[in-house]
């Protein structure tokens, strides 16, 4: 029997299967080389090159960053280059080290300590795993002067000496013993020399030191600065045609963001800092890096809320490489095309409704103040004209390439000068009673000729509640209530009204919202009975709502959003949807404006308004008004001061820094025991042009304090606009009556020491508020 | 009845030429990328194929009975390994495929593909029938190529899994099967197929592949890509491309993409030498497997068993399928699945099995010398 288990079968049945299968492996082997023919005879030219090409590679093209403009073209932010030095340490064989310090003490100026520092560092073991290029020089004098980024111009050789020991500069002295950049007489400085006492400069004949007697290195500056009259050498043309003495070394051109105004719109603009991993969430799909490296992004501000429109597309540029490692782009130009290299699109330039001239003078009138910020808006667009924060900082420093972190800056102050204020939630004290009668006058509850006594306090649910004039303003109607800013009026408001019903109306006058500015701002705070339970032990208390109506204790509002406010008091009741930002501009310059929101109207009788309007205009222009000594000058001006409790604590921190200078700790301690002070209001009365906020952190009254800056402030603007004819005439009152005469002293002095007008520290019934009826189980 | 004798037969000396033609190709291509890649993956091989051709010898000496009875022991167990291979293989390229010997690393998946041919070719020998079969009966052949199939697909390797079901496939038609049942058949496979393809079996990466051998189908302009963008696929055709119809030098060829080609002396072994002998060079190969292919069926259409008839199909079919699948995909007919070049891409196990399938075919035309 056969090998096999199976049975026989015949083969014949095989054998058109056989047939079919043979055809199919020849057709497949068909197939096979038919597509060989087209791949390699065919297309083969085609992938050829394509094969030729080792390498294509796509270097990243930065998209320079937009500029920040006002809309009359003053440039806030642009671009710079800067230049360093840099030693690739990992190149620098040990005999190199000495002749390279000399070769750069040689080109730069240079003193010798510097010098030595270089060779200490150039000393250290190099970790072959990092090589961190060491920079020995930040920011070269090339185009623009160091100190003013003024572009420098050339000028005749200017003979200029460099004392390598001390690092001081000297010129030589002039014919005539004038300075020739102030054309003042130069002053003899006793030791040889000569100096300016206008700009500080030094003048010598001779070639050795005038303080160390060390010999000074002579060579001709060929650079000047038009704004400062400095002198400077180009340094990196310099270096760069200098570069074959040091091979180890390179010149890195980065481009910087400058702020040419520095301290002026620090808060506005914001800064710059380097990209972290915090940045690059959430990550893009498929593992495209958002960022490069060394890219920076905006930190604060609007840097920080454009940052993306800023920034623009990064593009991409193609380097192709032939095997050999040439570069070879010239017969490639199809391949680039169908690589399609992505194109750089700059960043949109952001225009800005800022005014800086008035921004200037805001700033300077706000020169005495310590901390706090001021706005300037128009009522009518919404457009913020000026918004200042202080302390400022400079952003350039933070920006700059080795910026030091923005925290520390921060800390080294109690003023926080990273802060911008103007967006940050203060309690609005007084200012904030427009609401309470605006809703009062609106729920009924009070009229143009309600009356309350106030006898300087008011006791309500066992507790006293102090108005800040102790003595009492004696019979008040709400016009005389808003101008001398009785507390007690406005206790019995609020009693009245609730806390739901002042709740609902400072919602609907714009409290608790975001008012519209591109940057972050806080929406402060706008206590309701629901807040209470659940951030305040013991729940509602109703004398909250008393403290409410003066906006004291829980109640936070933005210099910004009171301004806002305001604004819809001043237009007849449009509450501006806010902003700061005019437009973009296109490549072309082009404006393209965003879309806006339109305002919203408040909801209030023309007459109620035109009550509060009157009284407020009443607080600058009336004897009796809080604000009676900041009339200004050129228009009027209606508005309404505030004084608000905010005693704080010094951080610990901050004792701790300062326990070595007990009478800074003590300066500091007390001055945050004081009141923050506060006056917001509007010009002219009739036909507002602006609105003008100030806060003054820690600033004592807001009468004596805040109101002569925001009149300062009123007065530049009118200086530089003209004012509109008042088409409004001055309110007429049916009722005149005389004041009370001790008040008439104290008006004023609305930030005078007292207890709180709202803390229990007098009571005489000390049991805890009754539980409401939502606390019981 | 030596192995000698059996040479007598012209195709089984064009078979046998054929073999060795195709593994001396391979070394010298071998030799090539080993240039390139600073390697010496060559001399491994050549002691494989030494070993595979001393296997072959011996498969051909010995009776396929003992082969036969030990086919289903042998299955048993190699199922057996690839559940193991799941638990406790080394793992490769994110696979899990090697079992680890000592030294050697084994892939029980290669050895399935001739365990599968004997035993799907001793079932059919087992059974009468002188009609094709109808669907119901080829449940039973069916679920012997499924299970393999199934334990390779979860390794994963789609290609060696795809080659099993091919040869397994391949042996069921050749044996016949009724014009109803084939379209029944075919409308549950391409049913199974987009199941499989919506239910996730097969994965994103493959759905990737097939898409943008799709598209380059479909696509007639190519579009170069920076290097990192480039597929695998892309980068073989240009080099494939670039050889044109005669062919470059050593120089210009290792100059061109082939420095970057991945897999180069694995999967993507036929684009050097394409790059190198252009369509001629690849065309002489093609013919050489032609000639290994034509060689089994030839058997199998001589064979008076029904046992040797299945053999050689499934010899002719392990061969075929890995050929086809493996040059389509270097030369941009198929999308990119990892099944390697019998005989020619690097690799133990595979050059093994293949010499060692080689073997039965020499068996079977011994044999058929004899008898007749």
């Amino acid at each position: 029997m056969g090998l096999s288990l199976g049975k026989s079968h015949d083969p014949q049945r095989y054998r058109p299967h056989f047939r079919v299968a043979m055809v199919l492996v020849l057709a497949a082997v068909a197939a096979l080389v038919a597509r060989l023919v087209l791949v390699q005879v065919v297309r083969g030219d085609r992938y050829q090159k394509y094969a030729a090409i080792e390498r294509v590679s796509r270097v990243r093209a930065q998209a320079p960053r937009g500029l920040i403009k006002t809309s009359d073209g003053t440039v806030l932010a642009r671009n710079i280059e800067s230049h360093s030095l840099e030693i690739m340490t990992n190149r620098v064989k040990p005999e190199r080290i000495e002749p390279i310090a000399a070769t750069l003490a040689e080109l730069l100026d240079m003193t010798d300590a510097e010098r030595a520092s270089v060779i200490n560092e150039l000393k250290k073991p190099v970790d072959p795993r990092k090589r961190r290029p060491l920079t020995v020089r930040r920011d070269l004098v090339s185009t623009h002067c160091p100190y003013d980024s003024s572009a420098l111009e050339l000028t005749t050789e200017q003979p200029h000496g460099y004392c390598t020991t001390c690092g001081r500069h000297f010129e030589a002295v002039p014919q005539k013993k004038t300075c020739p950049f102030d054309q003042r007489r130069l002053v003899a400085s006793g030791n040889g020399g000569w100096h300016c006492v206008a700009c500080d400069r030094e003048f010598l004949d001779g070639d050795h030191c005038a303080y160390d007697g060390q010999p000074l290195r002579m060579e001709p500056h060929i650079l000047r600065c038009p704004l400062c009259r400095r002198t400077f050498n180009d340094e990196v043309a310099v270096l760069r045609a200098n570069l074959h003495r040091l091979p180890e070394a390179r010149v890195v051109a980065d481009i910087q963001r400058e702020y040419p105004y520095r301290y002026l719109a620090s808060h506005v603009l914001g800064y710059m800092g380097y990209v972290g991993p915090r940045d690059l969430e959430p990550p893009l799909p498929f593992g495209t890096p958002r960022f490069g490296m060394s890219d920076r992004v905006g930190r604060s501000g609007l840097e920080l809320a454009f940052d993306e429109a800023l920034r623009g597309l990064d593009g991409e540029q193609l380097i192709v490489k032939k095997p050999s490692g040439e570069e070879a782009a010239h017969d490639l130009d199809d391949l680039v095309a169908a690589l399609k290299p992505r194109q750089v699109v700059a960043g949109a330039t952001v225009r800005l409704t800022l005014d800086v001239d008035l921004q200037r003078a805001v700033k300077v009138a706000m020169k005495d103040v310590y901390s706090g910020a001021a706005v300037v808006i128009d009522p009518s667009t919404g457009y913020i004209l000026a918004m200042y924060a202080k302390p400022s900082f400079d952003p350039n420093e933070l920006s700059g390439k080795h910026a030091p972190q923005a925290r520390p800056l921060d800390e080294i102050s109690a003023y926080a000068p990273l802060l911008n204020k103007a967006l940050r939630g203060y309690p609005p004290a007084s200012t904030y009673k427009v609401v309470a009668a605006l809703a009062g006058l609106q729920e009924g509850i009070i009229n143009a000729k309600s009356e309350y006594t106030c006898s300087g306090h008011y006791d309500f649910g066992g507790r006293r509640f102090h108005c800040h004039n102790r003595r009492g303003h004696g019979e008040v109607d709400v016009h005389d209530a808003l101008r001398g800013s009785c507390d007690v009026f406005f206790y019995r408001v609020g009693e009245e009204l609730g806390i739901e019903r002042l709740e609902e109306w400072s919602r609907r006058l714009g409290f608790g919202e975001p008012t519209g500015i591109e940057i972050r701002e806080s929406v402060g705070r706008v206590p309701s009975r629901e807040w209470y339970r659940q951030h305040v032990p013991g729940g509602y208390f109703p004398g909250f709502a008393l403290s409410t109506a003066v906006g004291q204790k829980d109640v936070l509002a933005s210099p910004l959003q009171i301004a806002r406010v305001y604004a819809a008091l001043a237009n007849g009741g449009q509450l501006p949807s806010l902003t700061i930002v005019e437009g973009f501009e296109d490549a072309a310059g082009k404006l393209i404006a965003p879309n806006r929101l339109p305002g919203r109207d408040i909801g209030v009788k023309k007459a109620n308004l035109q009550l509060v309007r009157a009284a407020l205009r009443a607080v600058v222009n009336e004897e009796g008004g809080t604000a009676f000594g900041s009339k200004p000058d050129s228009v009027v001006m209606a508005g309404k001061t505030g004084t608000a409790q905010a005693p704080q604590r010094l951080r610990k921190e901050m004792v701790e820094r300062l326990k070595d200078d007990p009478g800074q700790l003590a300066r500091l301690t007390a001055w945050l025991q004081n009141d923050h002070s506060w006056f917001v209001g509007w010009a002219p009365w009739g036909t507002p042009k602006v609105v003008v906020a100030v806060l003054i952190e820690h600033g004592g009254s807001g009468g004596h304090n805040a109101a002569p800056i925001a009149r300062q402030i009123v007065d530049a603007w009118f200086a530089k606009h003209p004012a509109p004819p008042d088409l409004e005439p001055a309110p007429v009152r049916e009722k005149k009556k005389p004041l009370p005469v001790e008040q008439a002293d104290d008006a004023a002095d609305e930030g005078a020491p007292h207890d709180g007008n709202d803390t229990p520290s007098v009571e005489p019934d000390p049991s805890p508020p009754e539980p409401g009826p939502e606390d019981a189980p | 009845m030596s192995v000698f004798s059996s040479m007598r037969r012209p195709s089984t000396v064009i078979g046998l030429l054929c073999t060795i033609a195709i593994c001396a190709v391979a070394v010298d291509n071998l030799v090539f990328t080993d240039s390139l890649m600073q390697t010496t993956y060559h001399r491994t091989q050549i002691i494989w194929f030494v070993l595979g051709l001393v296997g072959a010898g011996l498969v051909a000496a010995i009776d396929p009975v003992y082969v036969r009875r030990v086919g289903m022991s042998v299955y048993f167990a190699l199922n057996i390994l690839l559940v193991l291979v799941l638990v406790i293989g080394r793992e490769i390229n994110y696979s899990r495929r090697w079992i680890e010997l000592g030294p050697m690393s084994l892939q029980p998946s290669e050895f399935m593909k001739l365990s599968i041919i004997l035993v799907v070719a001793d079932w059919f020998d087992k059974r009468r029938a002188s009609e094709n079969w109808r669907l119901r009966d080829l449940i039973r052949p069916a679920a012997l190529v499924a299970v393999p199939v199934i334990l390779i697909n979860r390794e994963p390797d789609l290609g060696t899994s795809l080659v099993v079901a091919a040869i397994g496939g391949s042996m069921i038609l050749y044996e016949g099967i009724r014009g109803r049942s084939a379209v029944l058949a075919m409308i549950v496979v391409v049913l199974g197929a987009s199941v499989a393809w919506e239910t996730g079996l097969i994965r994103d990466y493959q759905k990737g592949r097939a898409e943008a051998w799709y598209q380059a189908i479909v696509e007639e302009e190519e579009r170069p890509r920076a290097p990192s963008e480039r597929t695998q696929a892309e980068q073989a055709l240009w080099a494939v491309g670039s050889g044109r119809l005669w062919g470059k030098t050593d120089a210009d060829a290792r100059q061109s993409v082939l420095r970057h080609l991945p897999f180069v002396h694995t999967d993507f072994a036929l684009a050097p030498l394409c790059t190198r002998f252009g369509l001629v060079g690849a065309t002489v190969l093609f013919l050489l497997y032609t000639g290994v292919v034509g060689w089994g069926l030839a058997i199998a259409n001589r064979a008076t068993e029904r046992f040797d008839a299945l053999l050689a199909i499934g010899v002719a079919a392990l061969v075929f399928w890995q050929f086809f699948i493996n040059a389509g995909m270097v030369i941009g007919l198929l999308p990119v699945v990892g099944i390697t070049l019998p005989l020619f891409s690097y690799g133990g196990s595979s050059a093994l099995t293949v010499l060692v399938a080689v073997g039965f075919l020499l068996n079977l035309s011994r044999r058929g010398q004899g008898r007749r």
